[in-house]
């Protein structure tokens, strides 16, 4: 009877332990680089519609779409819709096409099956449009925007799914700036602009940047390649997708009376604006 | 002893039952991701430029250019000074045997760059606002200045499993979603306060650490504390460490605020 209930107790922890997890950064499922686990589409071999002509495309002729500002996939998070624009000149932060959606309750991600979405982060659909939101995305820290719990950034793939094609997609500076101290961290590059906004840059391949510590770098100069770099203080690698997970810190105030709070805020509109600009301007 | 045994069967059998609720097969999933699709924004490929300017007006945050308080600045070192002052008579009196500091007192000083030992003086120079760094005797002559006009950060290496960041600006952003801005009115109506410095704070934790934001003499500082495994670190998953080296900061331009 007691090694029974030693196993029923085991197991009940073993279920707090995952449901805790739930909440953790960006966790994939262990054949995550498994490229077959959703067939392709069939190559669609007629011209697009002549819909598809009235709306912004990328290079490769596809329509790009967004889901609005804070509607975010189901069970994963009240998200935080803010539709402002904080930066409204600055650049995208990949050179190719990319798409924002989650690494964690989609394929590929560990809470994925909720969704029914089991597969690997190579699945067609996590490469397409529409964007999505994941600012505020459950996870088990508070953050000031999130204060139930959530993810502070959001997260970008590149234009193709790297495990898969082996290509190099370039992270580059969003905005004229400083980078600063890339060696004080195993999987964080900052870029500071003169005004005051700070931009983190995660998961780039650390071992291969573009740039040096302190280095004034130019909207649009390589800053490093997209991979899945994230270690812990041993150094050990912590699972997670090829992604950029960017974030944004403004010093932010309501009004002028008020005073600031500097955090990081919701990039998710202000990188569609910047995304249409490239799209129409190849900014 | 039954009764918990039956908690932790009921417990088990509730988690489970939850688990298999909540998954969802692949039609499912094909379902939701045409469901994105169908609620999906798409721009047009022409718009009308007052359109589009109009949308952009409502939803852009406008930057706010600011000038830090010099006169609170001085005020501040002028009462940390006095304290000083009066600590020192005390201790004369009291005892002469301590001469180590264990660690700083609260409240702002003064210090110039030259007497920390990793910071170059042309960044410093740089810094037109208020250059604050945490006084911490283990931290301050490890940090490392990246000094711009209206922004700065310094970094150090607290040990190999944490680092500390501060950046500091005095130009804010302010507007944008109006539903953004009556949330931040709301949070603004509740600040916690920093007594050694007397500055409004908040703390937010993220992927790496945890952040603490203070606005000090009109401008907004973020203090980073980055782990390696920030859910074991107390320094990353409490908030005593960063707190406390928010209470006690240098001032490293003091000659930007006069008179020092």
């Amino acid at each position: 009877m007691g090694a029974i209930k030693h196993i029923l107790l085991a197991a009940a922890v073993a279920m707090l332990t995952a449901s805790c997890d739930l909440f953790d950064e960006d966790d994939i499922t262990p054949d995550d680089t498994t490229p077959e686990e959703t067939p392709a589409d069939d190559p669609d071999p007629e011209a697009p519609e002549a819909e598809d002509d009235a709306f912004l495309t990328d290079e490769g002729g596809r329509v790009f779409s967004y889901v609005p500002a804070g509607d975010l996939l189901p069970t994963s998070g009240p998200g935080h819709a803010d539709t402002t624009i904080y930066r409204p000149d600055i650049g995208f932060p990949l050179e190719d096409a990319a798409f924002l959606n989650s690494q964690v309750y989609r394929y590929g991600g560990s809470q994925g099956s909720i969704n029914g979405m089991d597969g690997g982060q190579c699945h067609d659909s996590n490469y397409d449009y529409p964007w999505q939101d994941t600012f505020c995305e459950s996870r088990s820290r508070n953050q000031i925007m999130c204060p139930d719990g959530g993810h502070e950034g959001v997260d970008i793939r590149a234009a193709s799914c790297i495990p898969e094609t082996g290509a190099d997609h370039w992270a580059v500076a969003v905005e004229d700036g400083r980078i600063i101290a890339p060696s004080s961290s195993r999987y964080t590059v900052r870029l500071q602009s003169d005004d005051g906004t700070l931009y983190r840059y995660m998961h780039l391949k650390m071992d291969a940047l573009a740039v040096s510590d302190g280095e004034v770098v130019s909207k649009g100069q390589r800053i490093g390649k997209v991979s899945n770099d994230f270690f812990n203080s041993s150094g050990e690698r912590v699972p997670t997708t090829f992604h950029l997970h960017f974030e944004m810190y403004q010093n932010y105030a309501p009004d002028e009376e008020t005073a600031p709070i500097f955090d990081q805020v919701s990039p998710y509109m202000t990188l569609v604006n910047a995304y249409e600009k490239k799209l129409r301007d190849g900014e | 002893m039954k009764n918990l045994l039956f908690a932790g069967i009921g417990l088990t059998l509730v988690f489970a039952g939850g688990v298999i609720a909540q998954t969802r097969s692949a039609e499912d999933g094909e379902a939701l991701q045409q469901t994105l699709q169908e609620k999906a924004v798409r721009i047009p490929a022409r718009p009308t430029a007052t359109d589009a300017s109009k949308e952009d007006q409502s939803r852009a945050a406008r930057p706010l250019p600011r000038q830090p308080n010099w006169a609170e600045v001085r005020a501040d070192l002028e009462r940390t000074a006095g304290e000083d002052a009066q600590q020192q008579t005390s201790q004369q009196t009291l005892s002469r045997a301590q001469t180590r500091p264990v660690a700083p007192p609260p409240g702002l000083r003064a210090l110039t760059a030259n007497r920390l030992a990793n910071v170059e003086r042309a960044e410093v120079d740089r810094v037109l606002i208020p250059l604050l760094l945490p006084a911490h005797p283990d931290i301050r002559d490890k940090l490392k200045v990246y000094g711009m006009e209206n922004v700065y950060t310094a970094t150090a290496a607290i040990d190999e499993n944490a680092s500390l960041s501060i950046t500091g600006t005095c130009n804010r952003v302010i507007g944008g979603d109006p539903r953004v801005v009556e949330f931040r009115k709301r949070l603004a109506e509740k600040p916690r306060r920093l007594s050694g410095t007397g500055a409004e704070y908040h703390i937010s934790r993220n992927d790496y650490g945890v952040d603490l934001s203070f606005s000090k003499f009109g401008c907004g500082y973020v203090m980073n504390i980055e782990c390696g495994n920030p859910a074991d670190d107390q320094r990353c998953a409490a908030d005593a460490y960063v707190g406390s080296l928010a209470e006690s900061m240098l001032l490293a331009n003091p000659e930007r605020a006069g008179g020092q």
